[in-house]
């Protein structure tokens, strides 16, 4: 695979960074990024905040589907972040049914 | 900017939310008192204990006599004691691996009362009796997750500790920082207890989750307590170095012990039969094998990415497809998360560009065998303590380590704050660090978070992975020296948000790790020898004659000072006093059928 190929991704965005997004009031912003081999969410949100925009924020822990902490909604689905692949057009947001911090950033269920 | 400060006051203060922050957290619970537990992640979402891929440790005769298991009673805790010294190459502290070989079956045996899986039970490189019973670090959060039902415990989640307060060279609280809205955090407690886990996040290829960044032993040296065996970083050979995805996922480690896996060169040739020819891919123990891809790699035998390779390939399909599917280990990653076939990381299509990952932390903080530091009030339990595993950690110790220590550290800390009188914290201490703390984000412009991260990791792959020698090192103090002066101090954030802010994360976390990767280099320096963990080409052979000493690491005013303390034990026989190859295996290693 030597093509540099970009993806382009949907992701949610609260409109402030200095509140909490309690009644989930962002919109979706496009983000364009190069395409690696086997990509997935994670990496294209490491990606947004590193290179884009560093007050994008998520939860990453493990990064390798053990902690279960990184829950998003993709596509009407709530998948993990880190063990999902990442494919142009994807729309992501905070994970379904959970109260929105900020950006990707929710709140837990009660445990 | 003036930030709002909240004030908690509290007995025991926890760090960290793993297996021994919350083991802990129990048991001060049970003694009547009720901990306050911080953690920068959530509850069972963080920490390393919940990734681990497990087996967990106990004396071969309590896994027959307590859970019925296929054990040895012939199996002592001395022998498994014995067992540690050798692996640990007579590092580690005879109190400390006794309290852990005499506690751990009784500590077990409550987890899996709480509902953590015996999958199966099995006999890892190292140890003479099988005495590993696998699970899941899931399963094993879980089942502690239920045994704080009913515990009165208080929890700041979302909360990140920075620095311990001390007066009068005594633990009295800590600050930190709520990362939801940014406010600043004091602690007054009678006692801390830092269960923070390691550092494996110095390097670039881990197994480690994101918080692993030496924050508890940066904290415990700042407030003087001795850190030891620093030098010894524990690397997990075979995980993953490709893809970006994948990077230190460690399942081709695993199958390479359950499944015969391979391990070769970029010829094509199992290198291992120059490196441990008697005991192979399934039968060696992670220092010898993480060496061996190192030097593979390093004398240009090794792939694109700066790993070996893992395969499975040799093996027929029906084996691979019959055995694994028998196998807890496939079963428990497989079905966990990662579609192998989706990410096109079919075993029996593809061999796996691999390497040694930094994965735990073999020394640490120095404690005794009640998880005391020298500090009064100051306690450590877990991956963050150190003496329990030498220069090299047995196959399912990690896990049994914090549960003991977080046991032990829980008593004992509720012990104290029990007759400890109520801290005075002291004022001017508290809005130096306040100082500080903000420092990254109140600063407009300056020197680049995840850069300096980037460079971190950089040398610490090049001169303090598993490989090491006098000129790398010398060139890794270096551009530490560089780091302190010039990146450090000058961290500034582009973000400013106020709630959640992951950079702002990163620059404090960075504190802690550049001066982990100084005590480690500087450590290095020091020891003219190979052993365990560590491996120096300029001086390739153990060197029992004269390096039979632990390194012992105290912060003097600013600068670290190394002190080598001869190992002393009392029932554990010291080997001869000469110098000898680097790995010879003592005794040959029978696997059961």
């Amino acid at each position: 695979m030597t093509e540099k190929k970009v993806i382009r991704l949907q992701i949610y965005r609260s409109l402030s960074q200095d509140e909490e997004d309690e009644a989930k009031q962002g919109e979706y912003k496009e983000y364009e990024m190069p395409y690696i081999d086997q990509m997935t969410i994670m990496n294209a949100l490491d990606y947004v905040h590193q290179n884009y925009d560093r007050s994008f924020t998520y939860y990453k822990s493990c990064r390798i589907g053990k902690c279960i902490g990184c829950f998003v909604e993709v596509d009407g689905k709530n998948k993990l972040a880190c063990t999902t692949l990442a494919k142009d057009g994807m729309k992501i947001g905070p994970a379904a049914k959970r109260k929105v911090i900020r950006d990707l950033f929710i709140e837990e269920a009660p445990r | 900017m003036s930030r709002e400060r909240k004030v908690f006051e509290t007995d025991v203060l926890i760090v960290g939310s793993g297996g021994a922050g919350s083991r802990a957290a129990i048991e001060m619970s049970r003694k009547g008192l009720k901990p306050l537990i911080t953690t920068k992640g959530r509850f069972t979402r963080c920490g390393a204990t919940v990734t681990a891929d497990m087996d967990i440790d106990l004396p071969s005769q309590d896994a027959k006599e307590m859970f019925g298991l296929d054990g040895d009673v012939a199996d002592t805790p001395e022998a498994f004691a014995q067992d540690m010294f050798i692996e640990g190459k007579y590092m580690n502290d005879e109190d400390v691996v006794l309290a852990h070989c005499h506690n751990a079956a009784k500590y077990i045996k409550e987890l899996v009362d709480w509902g953590m899986r015996i999958d199966d039970f099995v006999q890892e490189p190292g140890h003479r009796y099988p005495r590993g019973i696998v699970s899941t670090g899931r399963s094993m959060m879980e089942a502690l997750k239920r045994g704080t039902r009913g515990c009165k415990i208080e929890w700041c989640e979302d909360t990140m500790v920075t620095n311990l307060l001390t007066r009068d060279g005594r633990v009295v609280g800590a600050i930190g920082i709520n990362l939801r809205t940014s406010e600043f955090v004091v602690f007054k407690a009678k006692a801390v207890i830092l269960a923070t886990g390691g550092a494996a996040r110095l390097y670039p290829v881990t197994t480690a989750p994101e918080e692993l960044t030496g924050d508890g032993m940066f904290m415990a040296y700042q407030a003087g307590a001795e850190l030891v065996d620093m030098e010894f970083p524990l690397f997990l050979p075979a995980c993953l170095y490709w893809p970006e995805s994948m990077k230190g996922v460690d399942f081709p480690y695993i199958f390479s012990s359950s499944l015969g896996g391979w391990w070769l060169n970029r010829f094509g040739v199992r290198f291992m039969e120059k490196w441990d020819p008697v005991r192979m891919e399934m039968g060696t123990t992670r220092d010898v094998a993480s060496i061996a891809m190192a030097m593979e790699a390093l004398q240009g035998r090794g792939g694109p990415h700066g790993g070996i390779y893992a395969s499975l390939k040799h093996i027929p399909n029906e084996i691979l497809e019959y055995s694994a599917e028998q196998m807890p280990w496939w079963r428990n990653f497989v079905y966990g998360k990662f579609n192998l076939i989706e990410f096109n990381m079919d075993p029996r299509k593809v061999a796996y560009e691999v390497g040694p990952a930094a994965h735990y932390w073999n020394g640490g903080i120095r404690i005794n065998s009640k998880g005391e530091t020298k500090v009064p009030g100051l306690y450590a339990a877990g991956e963050v303590q150190g003496g329990t595993m030498g220069a090299n950690r047995l196959s399912g110790n990690a896990v049994t380590e914090c549960l003991v220590f977080g046991a032990l550290a829980g008593g004992n800390a509720a012990n104290y704050a029990k007759s400890a009188p109520l801290p005075e914290i002291d004022q001017s201490q508290v809005d130096k660090f306040y100082e500080e703390v903000y420092e990254p984000l109140n600063r407009k412009d300056g020197s680049d978070a995840y850069e300096m991260r980037s460079k971190m990791q950089d040398i610490a792959c090049k001169y303090v992975g598993p490989i090491r020698q006098e000129s790398g090192l010398n060139a890794c103090i270096e551009e530490i020296e560089k780091m302190k002066k010039d990146d450090l101090p000058n961290l500034a954030t582009k973000s400013k948000a106020k709630v959640y802010n992951r950079e702002w994360v990163a620059a404090l976390e960075n504190r802690a790790m550049l001066q982990v990767l100084e005590i480690i280099a500087r450590a290095s320096l020091m020891r003219k020898e190979s052993r365990g963990a560590m491996y120096r080409q300029d001086y390739t052979g153990t060197d029992n004659k004269d390096w039979l000493k632990n390194i012992i690491v105290r912060n003097e005013g600013g600068q670290v000072s190394l002190e080598a303390r001869p190992v002393v034990t009392t029932i554990i026989m010291l080997p001869k006093r000469e110098k000898i190859p680097y790995m010879i295996p003592t005794w040959k290693f029978e696997k059961r059928a």
